[in-house]
C-alpha cells in the first residue's frame, strides 16, 4: 500500500493532517533551552514545543489511524550529544510515537544499544541509492529506506522492485537542490545584530507569536533559489565577467502529475516535505495527495487529470511550479527536458519562458520568491 | 605525512605520476558521471606495481545502475595489486562489500561526503548558536570540548564499528579547527587525510555545472568540469567556488594551520588538480608541494 507521509509541526497540524487522510505524520520535538536548533533536521520553530505536545498528537492522529514517526534525523552525533539524543528518543517513545526516523549511523547504534524495538526508517540523508547500501543500513536495523530526492523514477522503481525493505519517495515541497546531509549552506534565519540585516523584519518562520524575534528573515528562503554573481573560470585560472543567475537552483517542488506511476510502482510511502510550512500547507497538500493516491489505485486516469487542471485554476503558485518544470520527477537538463510536455496539461497552460544561461536553458527564476512563500501561507 | 595528488582523469593521472608527490588517488568522489571507464582504469593498473608511488582507488556515491562499474574496478585492482591499496569510498553499499571481504587485498577509508563537519556550515553555525544556553556552554564555554570542532567519527560507537567493518581512516576538509580533535583518532589507530585548502559546501546530483552546459545528465555528459570551475559571490554566504557538481569554500593555508595539522598527525594532505585549485601539471603539483613544505618550516 502506498501511504502518504505528512510534515507536522504542532498539534493542530498533526490533528489537520491526520483528517485530511494521512497515513502517517512526522515530527520533531524541541530540545528543551534551545530556540534554534534540534535534532530533527529542522531549525526548533518548525518542532513541537515538547513531550506532552507530542503525546497530545499521538493521541489525535492515533484516532485517525495515523502513525507517527519521530524525526531524530540531524545526520551528526557524537558523545558529547549522547545524554541529549537518548533522552529525546526515551521521551518521545514514551510519548508514544510508531518509529523512528535516522541519519547518522552512530544514532542507528544508539537506538540497537538503548535497545528500541519501532521501526527505523533511514533518513535521505543516509543518501543510499543502491541496493548494497541498503544492505549495509538493513543490518543495522533499518526497515525502511526513504530516498535521496533526487532520485529518478526509474531509480524508485528498481530500488522498489529488488530492495528487501520499504521504499519511500519524496513528492511534494521543498526538494532541495543539494544532496541531503551534505549541504552547508544554512537555511537559517540570521541574527538580527548582524548588519546589513540589523532593520530587517522578524522571521515569519523562527519568530512564532510572543516569541523572540531577535531572528530575521534574510534567509528563511532557500538558498539554492538565490542569485549568485556567478563568474567563470578558465584552465588557466582567468575570471569572467559577472552574470546574476541562480546558478545553485535544480530545486523541485511537485509530484501531482506522478503519483498514478509511484503508485503503480508500488512505492511505500509519499513523503510531503514542509515541517517549517503552514498547517495549511501541511493540511492542503495531504488531501490533493489523498484524493490522487486514491484516483492512482482506482485506475482512474480521468478523475486525476481532472483533479490536478482543477488544482492549476485554483492555485496560481502550482501554475507557476508548472511552467518552470519544476516537477520531482522531470528530465533534469538538455533536450529531453526542453522536450518534455507536462502532463495534463489544457490549452491554458504555457510554458513560462526561462533565462538563457551559457547553453543551458534550465535556469527559470519566475516565481522563485511566491515559491517558497507559498509554503509560508 | 605524505602528498597525495587526487587525478580524476588520465591526463591529471599521467601529470601526478611525474610529479614529486608521495601517492596518487585515482577516481572522483563526487560525481557519479566522471567513473572511469575499464581502459582509463588498465592504464592506472599499469603503474599500479612499479612506479615507486602509493596509490589509492577513489570512489563517489552510486546509483544501483553504475553499481557494476565500481564492482568491476574493485575487482580489477584486487587482482592486479601485490601490496594493499586504498579505497575511499563515499558510499556505503561499497563499503558493505568491502566490509564482507570480497576484496581482501583492498583497505576501506571513508569518503569526505560520509563524514559531517559543523563547521563546513555557511555561514558559520558557530555564530548563530552563540546565543544558546546550555549549547552556548558546549560551542563557546569549552566544557566537554567544542561540539562544533568534532565530526561524526567522535561518537565512540561509530569509531568502533567502522573499525570492526575494516575501516582504517577517513578523509576531512580543510577545517583547521578540527585538526586537533583528530588527533585523538589518530592516536588510537584511526588515520585521516585532509583536503588541502578545500572545504565542502554543498554537493548536487542535478549538477549545476553540466545544467549550465545543457548536458543530458543523469544519462552522460562530456564533463565541461574538467576544463571550467566557477567562482560565486553572494552578500550571506561570500566567496565560494563552483566545480562540477560541487560548491566549495577555498582557504589558502597559514604557517599556523600547517603546523596544527602536523602536530594532529595527519597521514596525508590530499592536493586536488583541476581549474578551481589552479594545478593542472607536474610542475603545479611539484610547486605546491614546495610551498607547503616552506610554509610547514616557518
Amino acid at each position: 500500500m502506498t501511504k502518504i507521509i505528512s510534515p507536522v509541526k504542532s498539534v493542530e497540524g498533526a490533528a489537520r493532517v491526520s483528517a485530511a487522510g494521512a497515513d502517517e505524520l512526522y515530527v520533531g520535538v524541541r530540545l528543551s533551552g534551545l530556540r534554534f536548533m534540534s535534532y530533527s533536521g529542522r531549525k526548533a520553530a518548525c518542532c513541537l514545543n515538547d513531550y506532552d505536545e507530542l503525546a497530545e498528537a499521538c493521541r489525535l492522529a492515533h484516532s485517525y489511524g495515523t502513525e507517527v514517526n519521530l524525526t531524530a534525523n540531524l545526520p551528526f552525533m557524537s558523545d558529547l550529544l549522547t545524554p541529549v539524543v537518548k533522552s529525546y528518543l526515551k521521551n518521545s517513545i514514551a510519548a508514544g510515537v510508531d518509529a523512528l526516523i535516522i541519519a547518522d549511523m552512530g544514532t542507528l547504534l544508539l537506538v540497537r544499544d538503548m535497545g528500541i524495538d519501532l521501526p527505523i526508517y533511514a533518513s535521505s540523508y543516509f543518501v543510499a541509492r543502491n541496493l548494497e547500501s541498503i544492505y549495509f543500513l538493513q543490518k543495522l536495523g533499518v526497515t525502511r529506506l526513504i530516498c535521496s530526492p533526487d532520485s529518478t523514477l526509474d531509480e524508485i522503481r528498481d530500488l522498489v522492485e529488488r530492495s528487501p525493505i520499504e521504499v519511500e519517495a519524496f513528492v511534494h515541497g521543498e526538494g532541495c537542490s543539494n544532496v541531503g546531509g551534505n549541504c552547508y549552506l544554512l537555511h537559517s534565519q540570521r541574527p538580527k545584530q548582524y548588519a546589513p540585516y540589523d532593520d530587517a523584519p522578524a522571521s515569519p518562520i523562527a519568530s512564532q507569536p510572543g516569541e523572540d524575534t531577535s531572528l530575521v528573515s534574510i534567509s528563511d528562503r532557500i538558498p539554492c533559489l538565490f542569485d549568485y554573481e556567478t563568474h567563470r573560470l578558465t584552465e588557466d585560472g582567468e575570471v569572467g565577467p559577472p552574470e546574476n543567475i541562480p546558478i545553485m537552483d535544480s530545486f523541485s517542488f511537485c509530484s501531482f502529475c506522478f503519483v498514478h506511476e509511484l503508485v503503480e510502482m508500488k512505492v511505500g510511502g509519499m513523503k510531503i516535505v514542509g515541517r517549517c510550512a503552514s498547517e495549511d500547507f501541511q493540511e492542503r497538500t495531504t488531501r490533493h495527495y489523498r484524493q490522487l493516491v486514491d484516483f492512482a489505485k482506482a485506475r482512474d486516469l480521468e478523475g486525476t487529470k481532472e483533479e490536478i487542471q482543477t488544482l492549476r485554476r485554483q492555485s496560481p503558485e502550482l501554475m507557476k511550479l508548472c511552467t518552470n518544470k519544476r516537477c520531482y520527477y522531470a528530465p533534469w537538463s538538455g533536450a529531453e527536458r526542453e522536450t518534455f510536455e507536462i502532463p495534463f496539461a489544457d490549452k491554458k497552460l504555457r510554458v513560462l519562458p526561462v533565462i538563457q544561461v551559457g547553453a543551458a536553458k534550465t535556469f527559470s527564476t519566475v516565481a522563485n520568491e511566491e515559491l517558497q512563500d507559498s509554503r509560508v501561507r | 605525512m605524505d602528498f597525495t595528488v587526487q587525478a580524476e582523469h588520465p591526463p591529471a593521472l599521467r601529470q601526478a605520476l611525474q610529479s614529486n608527490c608521495d601517492a596518487v588517488r585515482y577516481g572522483a568522489d563526487l560525481c557519479e558521471l566522471k567513473l572511469l571507464n575499464d581502459g582509463q582504469m588498465r592504464e592506472f593498473l599499469k603503474n599500479l606495481n612499479d612506479s615507486g608511488k602509493s596509490f589509492g582507488y577513489v570512489c563517489p556515491r552510486l546509483p544501483q545502475q553504475l553499481f557494476p562499474i565500481v564492482e568491476r574496478h574493485l575487482a580489477m585492482i584486487n587482482d592486479e595489486t601485490i601490496k594493499p591499496i586504498k579505497v575511499i569510498t563515499n558510499d556505503w553499499g561499497v563499503l558493505n562489500q568491502l566490509a564482507e571481504g570480497k576484496y581482501p587485498k583492498l583497505v576501506p577509508y571513508l569518503g569526505r561526503q560520509l563524514i559531517s563537519i559543523p563547521h563546513r556550515g555557511r555561514p558559520s553555525m558557530a555564530d548563530l548558536m552563540g546565543g544558546e544556553s546550555w549549547f552556548k556552554r558546549m560551542a563557546v564555554e569549552k566544557v566537554g570540548g567544542l561540539i562544533f570542532d568534532k565530526t561524526n567519527l567522535h561518537f565512540k560507537p561509530t569509531l568502533k564499528f567502522l573499525k570492526e567493518q575494516g575501516v582504517r581512516g577517513a578523509e576531512i576538509d580543510w577545517v583547521p579547527k578540527t585538526f586537533g580533535e583528530m588527533k585523538e583518532l589518530a592516536a588510537g589507530g584511526f588515520q585521516f587525510s585532509v583536503h588541502l585548502g578545500l572545504v565542502i559546501v554543498a554537493v548536487v546530483r542535478r549538477c549545476h555545472t553540466a545544467r549550465y552546459f545543457d548536458e543530458p545528465i543523469p544519462h552522460s555528459c562530456s564533463k565541461p568540469c574538467f576544463k571550467t570551475a566557477f567562482l560565486l559571490k553572494h552578500e550571506i554566504f561570500g566567496e565560494l567556488y563552483m566545480d562540477g557538481n560541487t560548491i566549495f569554500a577555498l582557504y589558502e593555508p597559514t604557517a599556523k594551520e600547517m603546523r596544527q595539522l602536523t602536530a594532529s598527525k595527519a597521514s596525508e594532505l590530499v592536493i586536488t588538480m583541476g581549474s578551481m585549485t589552479k594545478i593542472q601539471t607536474s610542475e603545479d603539483i611539484n610547486q605546491r608541494i614546495a610551498s607547503i613544505k616552506s610554509l610547514m618550516k616557518l
